[in-house]
């Protein structure tokens, strides 16, 4: 393919000139901005509401599980990090509502990429994806995930069907993506100036037209559990504050479960 | 002996101690402050982390590098290897040796100057020093033995002795306005004003205003000199022999720990050398705009000389996040067609000039 390009024009001294300084000028302009950097292990950005994160398996309002050890999300893993092998429920150990519950239940977060088609393909919706993504370790063992770092203690906000929502309002992808996008936007014109090490906000989460690096620990928690987000958010158990997957549990098994404590940035 | 002898030994080493101890130091915090205005600059924090406003970055940087393994290549030339980076480092630190940076203050009876040596051809000495740093260069890059460096190092030795003609013939039309090569007579005539400018009429009371520096009179050779300048220091828009990007690291690719914080340092102290010429030879040195203020004394002159050269070294990492590196042919055909005839040219007009009026 022949070359398309016009022949190279040396530009006169003038314009050269007049073309570095307004090179300049625009570095000069940057130099009084905020910076839009995020401080990431102290300031962590709140993600979309479908943001893909490491997985929890969800529980019927009963407390049982909804997982029924079907192995169909080891099935549809193109990347083969899900172990599921089931097991009959039976009347002294009953797990879960059917026949059959997952004995155990493992991603391996060494494999997994976050395509989602597991959850897609789960029948009971079981399967859901949080909003987590602080997934790395020391340690390869670290990142298998078992069941009982998985499993979450109570059952997710359920998401909001038509009717919950007032008549009028737009739902579903459309409305998701709209908010997303103006929250971008709005993060985007408006930097916020990162919150100094230590007084532990979200910075971005918390309210416009505040003097920079004020927003106090509960201020920044009211304005992340504002209800009119959650409520779109698919499964987006992180924002809801009854659970925790919105951090990694420790690797240990016989550590605790994590709590709502776990979600604040360390 | 007698005392008076011993009395300027002390003098000169401890002027010699306190420039070594303040360069060094210095170009730690210019370190510091180009990644901050540069992070600022691409709307980044920079560092931040260590110490306040992370002004202990470098610093612990540089304890790092002291620490970390040296690697010699086995393809290396072992003891030109080791001595490039020390002949880098020394020339850039004798350049300095020359630079006078504020008038005079009387310590135990004692009339000490604010340089280490007012040489008659202070000039000449950091010139010379200046191209002496090309050895090290060149040196580095060839004895290395890698592709890399060899490239990086060629491109320098063209470019830094190319850009080297340019810059010494900017500065002749100021030698010749002076009157001598000493940096110190050269900035002592820069005080006062420029007077009233008679081909400029009724309005040629503004040059009451104006100080007298030669940036007034030889912009065109100061331009040459900038420009020039910042290729000798091998800086972007110029840093061909480095190019990160082409040349991985240019003549340093190999060079690791201490030896490098030496090429490092070299180059700081350099934009620090080429910043205190520019002010020394074109924007008056230690003479401030402001009517002097008796009671700040020798301080005075210091600070006015400080904040010059400070400007400079913003100007130069203000280019570095700005403008991109520059392509080898042109920047070739910039020294040679462009500013060695410019400064050729502007030597010839100033040297009429002067003549004429005469």
């Amino acid at each position: 393919m022949p070359d398309e390009r016009p022949p190279e024009k040396a530009l006169g001294p003038l314009r050269a000139t007049a073309n570095v300084a307004r090179g300049l000028w625009v570095t000069l302009r940057h130099l009084w901005r905020k910076p839009i950097t995020i401080q990431y292990p102290e300031q962590r950005r709140e993600p979309f509401p479908r943001f893909k994160g490491r997985h929890v398996l969800d529980r019927h309002e009963d407390g049982l599980e909804k997982c029924i050890g079907c192995e169909l999300c080891a099935g549809a893993c193109p990347a083969d990090a899900i172990l599921v092998i089931g097991a009959e429920n039976t009347p002294e150990a009953r797990y879960s509502p059917g026949e059959r519950y997952a004995k155990v239940y493992e991603i391996n977060y060494l494999r997994c990429i976050f395509c989602g088609l597991c959850v897609e393909a789960c029948p009971t919706e079981a399967l859901v994806m949080s909003h987590a993504y602080d997934l790395s370790s020391d340690s390869r063992d670290s990142l298998i995930f078992t069941k009982d770092m998985l499993i979450v203690d109570a059952p997710l906000q359920k998401r909001p069907s038509k009717e919950d929502l007032a008549a009028g309002e737009e739902v579903g992808d459309f409305r998701i993506l709209k908010e997303g996008l103006a929250r971008a936007r709005a993060e985007l014109g408006k930097p916020q100036r990162p919150t100094p090490i230590g007084t532990g906000g979200r910075p971005l989460a918390s309210e416009e037209g505040r003097p920079a690096g004020t927003a106090s620990l509960e201020q920044s928690a009211s304005a992340e559990g504002s209800p009119k987000r959650s409520e779109v958010v698919e499964g987006a158990p992180a924002a809801r504050g009854t659970q925790a997957p919105g951090d990694v549990p420790p690797p240990d098994p016989t550590a605790p479960r994590p709590t709502d404590k776990n979600i604040s940035p360390r | 002996m007698s005392t008076a002898f011993l009395a300027d030994l002390v003098v000169i080493l401890a002027k010699i101690l306190i420039v070594f101890l303040v360069l060094s130091v210095l170009v730690i915090f210019i370190v510091w402050f180009e990644r901050k205005v540069v992070a600022h600059m691409q709307s980044r924090l920079g560092p931040n982390r260590w110490g306040p406003f992370g002004l202990l970055t470098s610093l612990a940087d540089g304890l790092k590098l002291f620490f970390k393994e040296p690697v010699t290549p086995i393809t290396a030339d072992h003891v030109t290897f080791a001595l490039a980076p020390g002949i880098s480092m020394l020339a850039a630190f004798l350049a300095f040796a020359s630079i006078p940076f504020g008038t005079a203050v009387v310590l135990f009876g004692h009339h000490v100057t604010f340089e280490i040596a007012d040489l008659n051809v202070g000039l000449l000495w950091v010139l010379a020093m200046g191209s002496l740093a090309v050895y090290g260069v060149v040196l580095a890059g060839w004895s290395s033995g890698s592709k890399y460096p060899l490239l990086g190092g060629i491109r320098s030795s063209a470019q830094m002795i190319s850009y080297e003609i340019a810059l010494s013939l900017s500065l002749i039309p100021v030698v010749m306005s002076a009157g001598s090569l000493s940096l110190r007579t050269i900035v002592a005539t820069q005080r006062g004003v420029i007077g009233s400018i008679s081909w400029l009429g009724p309005l040629g009371g503004v040059g009451k205003f104006i100080p007298h520096w030669y940036i007034f009179y030889h912009l065109p050779a100061f331009v040459i000199f900038l420009l020039a300048g910042v290729a000798e220091t091998n800086r972007p828009p110029f840093d061909l022999a480095e190019a990160d990007t082409e040349l991985v690291g240019g003549y340093h690719t190999e060079y690791s720990g201490i030896k490098f914080a030496m090429f490092f340092l070299a180059e700081y102290l350099h934009v620090v050398t080429i910043s205190a010429l520019a002010v020394l030879l074109f924007l008056g040195g230690w003479n401030g705009i402001a009517p002097r203020l008796p009671v700040l004394g020798w301080i005075w002159p210091l600070l006015w000389f400080v904040a010059k050269v400070f400007f400079f070294v913003f100007l130069f990492v203000w280019l570095r996040a700005t403008l991109p590196r520059l392509r080898y042919d042109k920047l070739m055909a910039v020294g040679w067609r462009v500013l060695i005839p410019a400064a050729l040219t502007w030597l010839v007009v100033s040297g009429l000039a002067m003549a004429g009026s005469v």
